[in-house]
């Protein structure tokens, strides 16, 4: 393992984030706000960005070093990002936590007064989870001159999905216009929302976690604290958009509509999302007794928000009946789309082990049969299906580790299965305690690490961190 | 700049990896491993073969350059024809160059030619871009690498100073240079050095001198101990290679030349060409036949079969019976290096050529020719100057030219110059850079 290499791209990534921070010193400073934290946090963050670079370094990188840098990365830029929450009276383990969650887009919080805090304060909070989403090593590769080869092992390291969508034979010029096309629909939901009447700074926060399918939002209510039906429906259909995959975005902008509808993966999707608001729908008019609009209403808005794991509220799905929670709950192990800003398992993985074990079916009456799994009418390696597989195992395996761990440190049931699911799958509320109008403060901290640790798994889509703690990856 | 490269085997890989750097870069390649190696790079690549041509009319839109190198020649040639007959349907579509990789001698007679009339703009052949490599070297019996420029105006060659060279211990401005040849670098162990006045000169430093062809062939004088005399050339191996580098060498008056080969037919047929050289039925790893034909005695023996094992015996075997100098052909580029390691003095890739060839075809504006020495680590590159670029109109040692860089030769009017620091680049100069591969890039914005 080459540390200075590690260090040096470490350092890179520290003087951009130090860059950010800027953007909310300024809203702090139109609120007239203190300004304190931020400077502070600028100055610690951008000082030790330049400290890391003095590691420069010609040597190239392999591999190891690329997961290195994407799993110390996202590290480093929870921690560092965490400060201004530090300064502003959060303690060290949750604003790490809370800086975290909005990096990784989860959107779990542990702040139980959000109105509380500062504007600027807040404004960081959603801003880290839009910087988050389209993932700060893809903009950092945007930004930076050529990366080259190194690029492409970074991107890969972190691109969600099980294989990376090439569309320009750059990996630099692929990152730029996946972060362009993120820009440019999340301009269009602030105009849209601006338009709809909610307040600039609202539509600004509430676009960042949208897009980015975080779910952080700077009411306690969520976006139930804007009580209208209009907003609610542009939040779900950008949601929609956000837990799809930008590539196809892309391709479906610049080229032709068709590609959306003949992906394979965006109409599972789609369906998914119809089916599974079709059937909570009916079970909270049948359960609640909430009546038919409001039934579909909910339904539509907490499918889409938990499945493309935003974790946004228009209601307590605390309150509901446990059926209609067990909607929720499957969902929340599908995610969105690869290539989305969405968390969880992805809906292509899902897609292409249906298939499989479809195909495994088969085979057990026709031993013969010679039966390919098919994504997107062409044949899917096995390598693919392999490391689908394994995926799952492993991502089942933490989320399983980490139900127990809480319930050993006296968490109920439905709360450590829910607030491990939530954090793993980066969605954000869980049930009971960790609710949608709850918060995770009540977990004691051992647990609240955990946690922390499931969100960096999460994001990085399992490999790219787990492998920092094999033998393996260190040995020479 | 976008690129589409056909084939990704040895030669494909290290062309799109060059490539990359600098230009957009699309493979097609038919096996799945070898597209998975060069999908590391930083590249799209394509699955299928690139001679179909709905794969090629995806690809082809903005293509500047298709490089067609699969280890198959017709695929490469009707790869190219078809790219060309697409373009022709599709007017508004950038002209693209066609480069193919073509090896039967029955399509092909020069390292390099043109066949614009069957689409493929130029073809390149490897083993004889490699045979007339090691023929340069050849010339210049005490070279172990040596490289034309500006048409063949300017001339590179690499020496190598043993340890018994009476010149190893004095300085730099001793050695006595003819006017027109100059030594831009010093490789020494692992490092490279633009040299001065009052440097050393050690055992075992390669040295890089680049000046005019003519002057070149007095170096000899300078960097060998030995009077000139006939040179007596053992050939081993005489295939596409081994037969081309025979007739170079057949033609030379003052060479004595011995080829072995172990087919009886070839034997034949190649004694049939060739007047002046004696054709030895036999194995070049045959001790006994090495003696009898006075092996100590040879000044170069050339291994050149189709197995990078067996040319690596046949000139350890060489050498260690007392061939002053081996040469041998390692088909993979990776050995290369090991084999000079362990004591052959020139191994020569013809993988390595043809990526070379491609190379110097590929460069952009302004910038005609180039050349890696020392695996990629230096480069020599050939730059036009033009109007525009920062370094024409001023005296040389007014420019802030990068430390690891050096103004070897200047082409003025079809003079070569050897230039001074007050020496003035002008318009439509050819200027011969020799550079480190850290400082070519403030190199080229000299240039633009």
């Amino acid at each position: 393992m080459n540390f200075k290499v590690v260090l040096y791209v470490l350092g890179g990534l520290l003087r951009l984030l130090g860059l950010f921070m800027v953007i909310p010193l300024g809203v702090a400073y139109y609120y007239g706000e203190s300004l304190t934290p931020f400077l502070v946090s600028i100055f610690i963050t951008t000082l030790t960005g330049f400290l890391l670079l003095s590691f420069k370094t010609k040597d190239e990188w392999m591999r190891k070093e690329g997961f290195a840098i994407v799993a110390l990365g996202w590290l480093a830029a929870a921690i560092f990002g965490a400060i201004p929450f530090m300064l502003d009276g959060i303690s060290p383990l949750n604003a790490i936590f809370e800086s975290m969650s909005g990096f990784t887009t989860t959107g779990s919080t542990i702040l139980t007064d959000i109105e509380s805090h500062p504007k600027g304060i807040l404004f960081w909070r959603g801003m880290i989870q839009w910087l988050g989403g389209m993932g700060i090593i893809v903009l950092f590769i945007a930004i930076l001159p050529k990366l080259g080869v190194a690029g492409r092992q970074l991107f890969r390291a972190e691109a969600p999905g099980p294989t990376e969508d090439k569309l320009k034979p750059r990996v630099k010029e692929t990152a730029r216009i996946l972060w362009v096309v993120y820009f440019a629909i999340s301009l269009l939901q602030v105009i849209v929302l601006l338009l709809a009447g909610v307040s600039l700074y609202d539509s600004f926060n509430h676009t960042f976690t949208t897009m980015a399918c975080g779910g952080f939002s700077n009411y306690a209510l969520s976006v139930e604290a804007f009580n209208s039906p209009l907003i609610e429906f542009i939040i779900t259909f950008f949601m929609f958009i956000a837990g799809a995959n930008f590539a196809l975005h892309y391709r479906a902008i610049y080229i032709d509509k068709k590609f959306l509808f003949k992906d394979d993966e965006f109409r599972f999707y789609t369906v998914l999302v119809l089916s599974a608001t079709a059937i909570l729908a009916i079970l909270l008019w049948r359960d609640m007794g909430t009546g038919f609009f409001n039934s579909f209403r909910f339904a539509i808005f907490q499918i889409v928000s938990i499945m493309t794991s935003t974790g946004f509220a228009t209601t307590d799905f605390n309150l509901w009946s446990d059926s209609a929670k067990m909607v929720l709950i499957v969902v929340m192990f599908i995610g969105g789309c690869a290539g989305s800003t969405g968390g969880g398992m992805k809906v292509v993985r899902v897609l292409i082990l249906l298939r499989h074990s479809r195909a495994e079916l088969f085979k057990a009456i026709h031993p013969r049969a010679i039966k390919a799994v098919k994504f997107n009418n062409k044949n899917v390696p096995d390598e693919i299906v392999n490391s689908i597989v394994s995926f799952v195992v492993i991502y089942l395996l933490v989320f399983l580790l980490s139900t127990l761990i809480l319930s050993v440190l006296g968490m109920d049931i439905i709360t450590s299965f829910t607030a491990s699911i939530a954090t793993l799958g980066n969605i954000g509320p869980g049930l009971n305690v960790v609710g949608p109008m709850g918060s995770f403060a009540p977990i004691p901290p051992l647990g609240k690490l955990v946690l922390i640790a499931n969100m960096w798994i999460g994001r990085l889509e399992v490999y790219t961190v787990i492998l920092l703690f094999t033998p393996e990856f260190w040995s020479k | 700049m976008k690129a589409v490269i056909i084939g990704a085997g040895q030669v494909g890989f290290h062309i799109a990896k060059f490539l990359s750097l600098t230009h957009d870069v699309i493979v097609i390649e038919k096996d799945e491993d070898a597209l998975r190696r060069a999908d590391e790079l930083d590249i799209q690549v394509v699955e299928g073969n690139g001679a179909n041509a709905d794969i090629l009319a995806s690809v082809l839109p903005d293509t500047d350059i298709l490089v067609a190198v699969t280890g198959v020649d017709e695929v490469n040639i009707v790869a190219c024809m078809t790219a060309k007959l697409i373009l022709r349907s599709h007017a508004g579509w950038k002209d693209t160059k066609t480069i193919a990789r073509v090896s039967n001698p029955d399509y092909i007679d020069s390292p390099v030619t043109s066949r614009a009339q069957v689409g493929v703009d130029i073809m390149i052949c490897p083993e004889l871009a490699l045979a007339s490599e090691v023929a340069e070297v050849l010339s210049n019996p005490s070279a172990i690498d040596a490289e034309m420029f500006a048409g063949g105006k300017v001339q590179m060659m690499e020496f190598a100073i043993r340890p018994d060279n009476r010149l190893v211990g004095k300085r730099m401005q001793d050695l006595k240079l003819d006017d027109c040849c100059i030594v831009s670098a010093i490789f020494r162990e692992n490092e490279i050095i633009i040299p001065h006045g009052n440097d050393l000169i050690k055992a075992n430093d390669h040295m890089v001198v680049v000046g005019k062809p003519r002057a070149m062939e007095d170096l000899e004088t300078v960097f060998s101990n030995e009077e000139p005399h006939r040179n007596r050339i053992l050939l081993i191996g005489c295939g596409i290679v081994g037969f081309y580098l025979a007739k170079i060498i057949d033609k030379d008056e003052n060479a004595d030349l011995k080829v072995i080969e172990y087919r009886k037919s070839r034997c034949i047929e190649v004694a049939e060409v060739l007047k002046n050289a004696l054709i030895l039925n036999g194995d070049g790893t045959d001790v006994s036949l090495l003696r009898e034909e006075n092996i100590e005695d040879m000044d170069v023996v050339i291994a050149v079969t189709d197995n990078d094992e067996k040319n690596l015996l046949c000139s350890l075997l060489a050498k260690q019976m007392g061939a002053k100098k081996v040469i041998a052909r390692a088909d993979r580029s990776d050995y290369v290096p090991l084999f000079e390691m362990v004591g052959i003095d020139v191994a020569v890739s013809p993988r390595e050529a043809t990526v070379n060839e491609v190379l110097k075809l590929t460069m952009g504006k302004g910038i005609e020719t180039l050349a890696t020495l020392e695996g990629e680590k230096a480069e020599i590159i050939e730059y036009t100057a033009s109007g525009q670029s920062k370094i024409v109109g001023k005296p040389l040692s007014k420019i802030k030219f990068p430390k690891d860089a050096i103004v070897t030769v200047v082409v003025h009017d079809g003079e070569v110059i050897i230039p001074r620091g007050d020496f003035i680049i002008r318009e439509g100069d050819r200027v011969i850079v020799f550079a480190l591969s850290s400082a070519v890039k403030p190199v080229e914005k000299l240039f633009k």
